[in-house]
């Protein structure tokens, strides 16, 4: 792919005309231009669904790194009639869950402790009165703990399957359905003490 | 204003996939049904979260510092090197075929020697043997697959 190209996917308009399939196919060739490419269109959502999961901008930034490498070394294994953005996203849950994984910070599967040592978001929405997702997120997803955001985070952000999220985080589907139970739970009772405003 | 798209008693985890798509585009152009289910199951308001573009400052070094880690295997080796070693293999393959062929047919040279003659003379096998009366004399009889043989004679005391 000429040099020029990559340039033209820069813009914005240029990257809704973005054929990923051909794209991934140059990928496959060994075409590490092609490949900066994916990069560049993909690289928010990779950072966001890392940072969703770790709640540090630096962790996500390097979980993003983990991902790409893990999508370029698996790319052939890519099914083309599937999503290649929820591809990349379950790429991404993995390589975050490993990190978290490997701090040892993933406490045992049935604690229901609370913890509030995430780091404070480097990106956050403006404090206006409508309702912001990203602000109530950010302040709560902290509180919750690891296991609660993660199935939280991957059930109803990423719309994953439970047996999905169980298979990632090595447990049984009955044990994330808990989890997932009791961060609904924990999440309505944080918002209608943290944001009142919001309440009808 | 009451809007009843989206039921107050709406079990979320058991709606299908198409369902709960139409139930979100509501979401977003109804600010009735909004409120309301930010009141009741605020969770399911999280599919709103976006990705926010970062700063390109904030991706400054990130390709580079990539691309140094690529695994070159997953290159396909381009060198000219590559095509050479691949005719080399089928040459080599081609010649040990033929070898392997040519050794079924042509028996090795001691497969040529089916018989040697014992070393005592034997007037039966050859009538040449008749007149070696030598006992230092020992002959050597090679046997081809064809009608022609060969002798050999071993006689110290024969004068040439």
């Amino acid at each position: 792919m000429p040099r020029q190209n990559l340039y033209l996917f820069r813009s914005k308009s240029r990257a809704e005309k973005f054929d990923e399939k051909e794209f991934i196919r140059l990928c496959l060739k060994g075409d590490r231009r092609a490949f900066e490419s994916i990069v560049e269109t993909y690289r928010d959502q990779v950072y966001w669904t890392a940072y969703n999961l770790v709640l540090d901008s630096e962790d996500a930034r390097d979980v993003a790194q983990q991902s790409f490498l893990k999508i370029w070394k698996n790319l052939p294994e890519y099914d083309f009639e599937k999503s290649f953005s929820g591809w990349i996203s379950r790429i991404t849950a993995n390589c975050a869950i490993d990190l978290l994984r490997s701090r040892k910070q993933m406490e045992p599967l049935e604690t229901e402790e609370f913890f509030s040592s995430g780091s404070v978001p480097l990106f956050v929405s403006s404090d206006d009165q409508s309702l912001d997702i990203r602000k109530i997120f950010n302040r709560i997803a902290p509180l919750l703990s690891q296991r609660q955001r993660i199935v939280l985070v991957l059930r109803e952000i990423y719309g994953m399957e439970v047996s999905e999220i169980a298979d990632l985080l090595r447990c049984t589907e009955s044990t994330v359905r808990n989890h997932l139970s009791q961060a609904k739970d924990s999440f309505r009772k944080k918002i209608k003490e943290l944001f009142p405003e919001y309440e009808m | 204003m009451k809007c009843e798209f989206i039921p107050s008693d709406t079990r979320w985890e058991n709606l299908s996939p198409d369902r709960l798509s139409v139930f979100r585009s509501h979401l977003k152009s109804c600010q009735t049904c909004h409120k309301r289910v930010y009141s009741e199951a605020p969770e399911q308001l999280l599919f709103e979260l976006e990705n926010e573009e970062l700063p390109e400052d904030f991706w400054l070094g990130f390709w580079s510092s990539l691309e140094k880690k690529l695994d070159p295997i997953e290159e396909p080796a381009v060198s000219g090197f590559y095509p050479v070693l691949r005719w080399a293999a089928v040459f080599l393959f081609v010649l040990i075929l033929t070898l392997y062929s040519k050794s079924i047919h042509d028996p090795a040279p001691d497969k040529l020697v089916n018989r040697i003659s014992p070393e005592v003379p034997d007037s039966s096998r050859y009538p040449l043997v008749e007149d070696v009366q030598n006992p230092k004399a020992r002959y050597y009889i090679f046997q081809s697959q064809g009608n022609e043989n060969i002798v050999m004679m071993f006689d110290p005391d024969m004068e040439l």
